[in-house]
């Protein structure tokens, strides 16, 4: 009777923990399911001492996303500094000129901008100056009076490198030669000339050096960037239509190389037209491994976005950083294109 | 454990009820509050895009206010701009100004950073207005504008975030409630077994003791005294009734206990009672016995001297024989049994004797059987007979006066019959006799002193049985017959009486 006793309590014991735990466990269930609803992810959020404005117009390309991860990294990690994409959940599209404006409005500690060289811009980088608010022009400059600094690589530089290799294809093809370069005509910056200037000065230097006994051509086709259709009509005339057709392509952009390289595909000019891209991308690696393009130079977007947060970092903190901070390039071709692809997963 | 025992089964019963009841009601209450919070945050899902759509409007009412003042400038709508005006920064406070790493957050910050820039573009242009500064205003007006749709679009881009949020909310809320749904299913069904089984465990508790003492007062009802006793745990009815119920079974058992003891007792007073009875018998028959009337002898030798003073000494030697055996016979015998043989030779010599005090006016005759002559029979039987034959029966009768004295077996018993055919008796009378209503005072002086009475009581003593003597009689003048029916001791018939 005792024992049964007892018997018949344990059971009540744990029926009364089974309830219990159901009840617990279906109510931690519960919880957390509303409080995915809840306000609590914006409550808890991370405060910071100061707030960056990124503004750029191609803020949807990779390399502008690899500038915004890394500053936004540096500015969070050394800084307590928040970066944004500015304007960046904006519905309709605005400018440069107009998200520069907000930003202005809206206070921020500092801008990193993308710079396009037009006045409407260089005025509203001289009322943030004014305002105490400071400007970092990255990869693009403009404005360059005004700016606190610069960081991005040296155009006539990167001409040169360009040049460095256009001079490698010149003795692959060894023979008459139209190379064409695709500027943006939209860019007010000068950036893209220098580097075109860059580019014929050192490859003109060395025809001329070697007494090549070929004719070389180097011509630029400005193209409006802001118009993407544009872009890709010019890209296809260039392979299809003009007359000599280049032999050598090169594009200033990573959206230009990608172009290029569906181009070549379609109208049948792989190995015909040796396409010199700039940045990478998955896309553009797969064309490198291909052969259909021959290489693309790209600069680390990370380190552009890390020294533009410590330029504004430095200038806030000591009213002074250097006016030009250089970017390091890097050629990617057949040789070393499995080590970069390693990074883009499918 | 100690505590609920000692509760009344009222209390116990009701403890159980309202714990069930308490149980269901808090799981009730927990669920209400639970579903009333997640109404609440459905309520407030979309309350952010509403405030945003408020913050939009109020925009616009000083957007538009200013525009009427820089067009009107009235009283009117100057009030209308600064109350809007106000109803904005009020709406601004609401929305966040810190610095942080998340998304929607900065954006409530820059609309407010910009529509507290806008604020200032407005007041300088109604201050231009005002100070009549008509190229100031227009381009302060232009200024404002600009930032108005810039806020705008800010405000539209924020609430479609908000919204996309608030939706995907919206959806997890759903999800929840159906989760929550089928929690409370869950948890009800499980209250509701728990509810069950705590019910079934609190009333096998309270009807155990219950059921446990019905089984046992069955046995007992059974006949089964034997049963072990139950153990009263708590301070409940049911322990009350099951001590009553111990108490009882004690009780009985003690009662039947003191029932055996005392009829040992009874049966061992009834043994002695019988000894009593018995020995009462013997000191009965003896002190009959000794009721013989001592003048009889005296006045029968009177007249054995006055016969012998009449007619010589023969006779008289005779008489005083026969005086001398019944004197002998009355001495000897009182105290013992006689055998038949000795009792009829008694009534010889009793009727010698009446003969001759009487002068030979009975007539007697005897036919009895010889085996029953060695017969033993109380003594003093038959001689009061004959002699209430002699004295009631047919003394002064006109005719001649008869006795007759048979004897012999019938049905295994001695049948002595002794009839006379004297005056006879009445049915009364007989019966008054049997009764032993008449009363033997009148002893007459020529009486042994042992009436009828006598000899019924002291052979129902004897025999131990009631059936002894009958008297009959057909009518006065008609004689009696007094006939005994005596058990064959001898044979053993009639032992049974005994």
């Amino acid at each position: 009777m005792k024992k049964r006793k007892i018997s018949w309590v344990a059971a009540a014991v744990c029926f009364l923990l089974l309830l219990f735990g159901v009840t617990v466990s279906m109510l931690a269930a519960f919880r957390s399911s509303v409080r995915q609803v809840s306000r609590q992810e914006e409550l808890e959020a991370e405060r910071f001492g100061s707030y960056y404005a990124l503004i750029s117009e191609d803020d949807d390309t990779l390399l502008w996303n690899s500038v915004y991860e890394g500053a936004k990294a540096e500015g969070e990690e050394n800084w307590d500094a928040c970066v944004e994409f500015f304007g960046g959940r904006l519905v309709s599209e605005r400018t440069t000129g107009e998200k520069l404006r907000m930003a202005i409005d809206a206070g921020v500690d500092g801008i990193i901008l993308n710079g396009d060289g037009s006045p409407e811009v260089e005025a509203l980088v001289k009322e943030a100056r004014q305002k105490g608010i400071p400007v970092v022009t990255a990869l693009n400059d403009g404005a360059e009076d005004i700016r606190q600094c610069f960081v991005g690589v040296n155009s006539y530089n990167l001409g040169k490198e360009y040049a460095e290799r256009i001079w490698g294809l010149l003795q692959e093809i060894r023979s008459d030669c139209q190379i064409q370069v695709l500027l943006n005509s939209g860019d007010a910056d000068s950036g893209k000339n220098t580097l075109f200037l860059g580019l014929r000065d050192s490859l003109e230097q060395r025809i001329s050096q070697k007494e090549w006994p070929w004719q070389v051509e180097i011509s630029a086709t400005a193209v409006d960037g802001s118009d993407a259709f544009q872009t890709e009509e010019v890209i296809r005339q260039l392979m299809v239509e003009a007359a000599p057709r280049p032999k050598i392509l090169v594009c200033l952009s990573e959206a230009d190389t990608r172009r290029a390289y569906q181009a070549a595909v379609d109208y049948n000019r792989v190995g015909e037209v040796r396409i010199l891209g700039y940045y990478e991308s998955r896309q553009v690696l797969e064309g490198i491994d291909k052969e259909i393009i021959d290489s693309t130079i790209t600069v680390d977007g990370e380190q552009v976005g890390s020294l533009c947060v410590q330029a504004l970092g430095e200038y806030r903190k000591t009213g002074y950083v250097n006016g030009y901070l250089p970017v390091d390039t890097c050629l990617i071709d057949r040789g070393n294109v499995s080590e970069y692809l390693e990074r883009y997963p499918e | 454990m100690k505590i609920w025992e000692s509760l009344s089964i009222r209390v116990k019963l009701t403890s159980a009820f309202l714990l069930t009841l308490l149980i269901l009601f808090f799981i009730n209450l927990f669920l209400y509050m639970n579903v009333n919070s997640m109404l609440e945050r459905v309520n407030e899902v979309y309350q952010s895009n509403s405030r945003l759509n408020e913050l939009s409007e109020t925009l616009e009412k000083v957007q538009n206010s200013m525009t009427e003042y820089l067009s009107v400038k009235s009283t009117d709508t100057l009030d209308a701009y600064y109350q809007n005006c106000q109803e904005l920064n009020r709406q601004l406070q609401e929305l966040n100004e810190e610095i942080c790493g998340n998304e929607i957050l900065m954006m409530e910050r820059n609309i407010r950073r910009m529509t507290a820039e806008y604020l200032e573009v407005t007041d300088e242009a109604m201050q231009a207005k005002r100070g009549r500064n008509i190229e100031r205003y227009g381009q302060k007006y232009e200024e404002a504008s600009q930032k108005f749709e810039y806020i705008n679009d800010w405000i539209y881009s924020l609430n479609n975030m908000r919204f996309e949020i608030n939706t995907d909310s919206y959806l997890t809320l759903v999800g929840s409630l159906r989760i929550f749904e089928r929690f409370s299913l869950v948890i009800l069904v499980l209250a509701g077994i728990a509810n069950g089984f705590l019910i079934y465990v609190l009333a096998r508790n309270i009807t155990g003791p219950l059921t446990a003492l019905a089984g046992t007062a069955n046995q007992v009802a059974g006949g089964r005294l034997d049963v072990e006793l139950l153990q009263a745990r708590g301070q409940d009815e049911v322990a009350v009734v099951t001590g009553a119920f111990n108490q009882m079974i004690e009780s009985i058992r003690l009662n039947l206990e003191r029932t055996r003891e005392n009829m040992e007792k009874e049966a061992a007073m009834k043994e002695k009672q019988l000894m009593m009875e018995s020995h009462l018998k013997d000191a009965q028959l003896k002190y009959l016995q000794a009721q013989i009337n001592p003048h009889f002898l005296f006045n029968t030798l009177n007249a054995g001297a006055q016969l012998a003073m009449m007619e010589g000494a023969e006779k008289t030697c005779l008489f005083v024989e026969n005086m001398a055996d019944f004197f002998r016979y009355n001495v000897k015998k009182i105290n013992q049994e006689a055998t038949l043989r000795e009792e009829l030779e008694l009534v010889d010599s009793y009727l010698y004797i009446m003969n001759v005090r009487f002068g030979g006016e009975i007539h007697f005759s005897s036919r009895v059987d010889e085996e029953l002559l060695n017969v033993k029979v109380p003594s003093m039987i038959l001689q009061p007979i004959v002699e209430n034959a002699v004295s009631y029966g047919i003394r002064g009768i006109e005719w001649e006066g008869w006795i007759f004295l048979t004897a012999g077996r019938e049905d295994g018993r001695i049948r002595v019959s002794i009839r006379d055919n004297g005056a006879g008796m009445s049915r009364e009378k007989i019966r008054e006799v049997m009764e032993g209503k008449v009363q033997e005072t009148d002893l007459s002086r020529n009486s042994t002193g042992i009436g009828l009475g006598n000899v019924i009581s002291r052979l129902r003593l004897y025999y131990n049985t009631e059936h002894v003597l009958e008297i009959r009689s057909e009518g006065e003048n008609r004689g009696t017959e007094v006939i005994l029916y005596l058990p064959d001791l001898d044979t053993g018939e009639g032992e049974e009486d005994v």
